[in-house]
């Protein structure tokens, strides 16, 4: 008798990588639920492992999906309120870029699933696929969130407003760039019909000019970087009526509103993420360009990436604050980091918007409830780079100078204007010159 | 069967034992073991015993019991194309730890499972001479490097091991001791200005 063939893979790796048999593959423990419960039926609800052995079948068995696990799912969610937490955690667990297009296609149709029952745990994995856009077969987040937009407003406010400000994001400039088509999986109907995102803009455009228009409390929740992703925007012809209609009259309102933290996150990926505390938390003075060049190879030297440099900034703004301890470790600076990545781009709009949203926080700044750790990176780098100061400067104001003609309005203009001359122009006499602790040579 | 909760356990009917974990086994005359366990990967098993090593504490030997875990900092080349034999080719790359650095030698398909910031455990590897006297790490045939993250491992680029002198040990001539330092760093991947 023929051996029976080995279980289907869930995640990309050949000899290099650890067997899935092995103890530290992330497949590790869905393979060993799967060997136990080859087969998730209703008779298995009881079992610890349903929760893995489920996702296992959930994600690798063969096209089309057996109705059973749907049942299999709501029965055991029915049954036991964490069930569905513990399908979604499941899910979370393994790393996604290195996940099969067909694991990668069924995560998505789990997703869709789980919302569309309002499944304890949904938001969570939501997040976690919007946050990993562009991917090959995105579109299908687009329906679930094009489907459920209304209930969203209502229930996951929040949720809908990082599925918004990810979208616009993907919208700027040369974000989206075709996906190639999953070869490895072309026989399979579910793959084959999988769409991306590159391919529908227009739905993409018309998603978010719908919710803008119709739940624009909800997005005004992103606050002042919904201003900054509409400004990149307005050329649009959707989005240029849309500002002129109703968003222009609230954008001083909005910019007085920071960037929260829910939003910080959905502007890296997390494997940026990672990589960028790991260097702003651990990698010394002087010892940061290796991680530089692995950093800029994996997310910066690729179709989009470049694009992402403003993202990665406002991230490291607002989203990352180190503590006192931190900052006197010897460990490279946040302002270091973003002039590294400021000397990165080769785009001159990609530089400007770097700048613009390295000095956003400044620009709206409240003594009163503005948090000066957003503003400190900036202030930084003017202070320890007085060379580049006044071309950072004349960048900063030439890119506002275009958003003051594209009708932003007058008691805004004259604020961002007034702003601009305290901080960009303050005398550089006073500006003491100081050296970085590794020298002049700072990143 | 009546449900009793998510705590049944998986292999019921069998015996009313609990399940256990494979460290709280013990010897006995019982048949109450319910755990669950998968075989080990093929080929990792039973090469070496030896402990986890840091690359500071390598010395040239002649058994494959080296078992690390390093940051690729340095790749070699892309290989050339058009070359049938590409494959087969050897390269070094630089390898190290937060202790030390070394040269690791990429043979065949080594060559393009790895790239820089990428994190490698070694199993059963062996830090020896190899042809043209030059000592390196390298997983022979009975060992294996398997990628197990990226970027995220802090590390040295000195000293490097592969760039020492060895001489034997007086008084033990199976061990190797350090003699001299040939350079700080290596002298294949020079450091970054």
């Amino acid at each position: 008798m023929p051996p029976p063939p080995p279980p289907p893979r869930l995640l990309a790796g050949g000899d290099h990588h650890p067997s899935p048999t092995s103890a530290s593959s992330p497949e590790h423990p869905f393979l060993s639920a799967h060997l136990l419960l080859p087969s998730p039926s209703p008779s298995d609800l009881p079992s610890l492992h349903l929760p893995l052995a489920l996702a296992f079948s959930f994600l690798a068995d063969p096209s089309p999906l057996p109705r059973r696990l749907l049942v299999v799912l709501h029965a055991a969610g029915g049954r036991y309120p964490a069930f569905y937490h513990a399908f979604a955690s499941a899910l979370l667990s393994l790393p996604f870029p290195l996940l099969l297009p067909h694991p990668r296609n069924r995560l998505l149709l789990a997703a869709s699933e789980l919302a569309r029952a309002a499944a304890p745990g949904f938001a969570p994995l939501l997040v976690s696929l919007l946050r990993r856009l562009p991917f090959p077969g995105d579109a299908r987040l687009l329906d679930i969130f094009h489907e459920h937009a209304s209930f969203l407003a209502d229930e996951e406010p929040q949720l809908l407003a990082s599925a918004v400000f990810a979208f616009l994001r993907l919208l700027a400039k040369n974000r989206l760039d075709p996906a190639p088509q999953c070869l490895e999986c072309s026989d399979c109907g579910e793959c084959k019909n999988a769409k991306n995102l590159a391919g529908c803009r227009e739905n993409l455009v018309s998603f978010c000019a719908s919710v803008l228009r119709d739940h624009t409390q909800v997005c005004e929740l992103i606050g002042r970087d919904l201003v900054r992703c509409l400004h990149e925007l307005v050329l649009v012809q959707e989005f240029h009526e849309l500002w002129k209609d109703s968003m222009l009259g609230r954008a001083a309102e909005i910019c007085r509103i920071g960037m929260p933290g829910w939003c910080t996150a959905m502007a890296v990926s997390p494997e940026m993420e990672t990589q960028l505390l790991f260097m702003m938390n651990n990698v010394k003075w002087g010892n940061q360009k290796r991680y530089q060049l692995w950093f800029a190879r994996k997310h910066l030297m690729v179709p989009g990436g470049e694009e992402r440099i403003p993202d990665i900034v406002r991230f490291i703004c607002c989203g990352y604050h180190p503590t006192n301890k931190v900052m006197q470790s010897g460990v490279i600076a946040r302002w270091a980091v973003i002039g590294w990545l400021l000397t990165s781009c080769n785009k001159s709009y990609v530089q400007a918007n770097a700048k613009v949203a390295l000095f956003y926080d400044w620009l709206f700044f409240d003594e009163g409830k503005g948090n000066v750790m957003n503003i400190e990176p900036a202030m930084l780098l003017m202070n320890y780079d007085v060379r580049r100061k006044e071309a950072i400067a004349e960048c900063v104001r030439n890119a506002f100078a275009e958003d003051l003609e594209r009708g932003l309005e007058d008691c805004m203009a004259s604020r961002v204007e007034d702003r601009f001359m305290d901080v960009i122009y303050q005398d550089i006499s006073t500006v003491e010159t100081r050296k970085t602790p590794m020298g002049n040579s700072s990143w | 069967m009546a449900h009793k909760g998510p705590d049944v356990p998986v292999v019921s009917g069998i015996n009313s034992g609990s399940t256990v974990k494979l460290k709280d086994l013990a010897p006995a005359a019982t048949n109450n073991v319910n755990t669950t366990f998968i075989p080990d990967a093929p080929g990792v098993s039973g090469i070496s015993s030896g402990s986890t090593v840091k690359l500071k504490d390598l010395a040239p030997a002649a058994t494959n019991n080296v078992n690390t875990t390093f940051i690729a900092a340095r790749a070699p080349p892309p290989p050339p194309h058009g070359r049938a034999d590409a494959r087969e080719e050897t390269c070094l790359a630089l390898v190290a730890d937060e202790t030390a650095a070394a040269h690791f030698l990429l043979w065949g398909a080594e060559r393009d499972a790895f790239e820089p910031g990428d994190i490698v455990r070694l199993t059963g590897g062996i830090f020896s001479y190899h042809r043209s006297n030059s000592l390196v790490l390298r997983a022979g045939r009975r060992g294996r490097a398997e990628k197990v993250g990226e970027f995220t491992m802090l590390f040295v680029e000195t000293p490097n091991m592969s760039e020492v002198k060895w001489v034997r040990d007086p008084g033990d001539p199976r061990r190797m001791v350090q003699e001299a330092v040939v350079s700080p760093h290596s002298q294949v991947f020079k450091p970054l200005q």
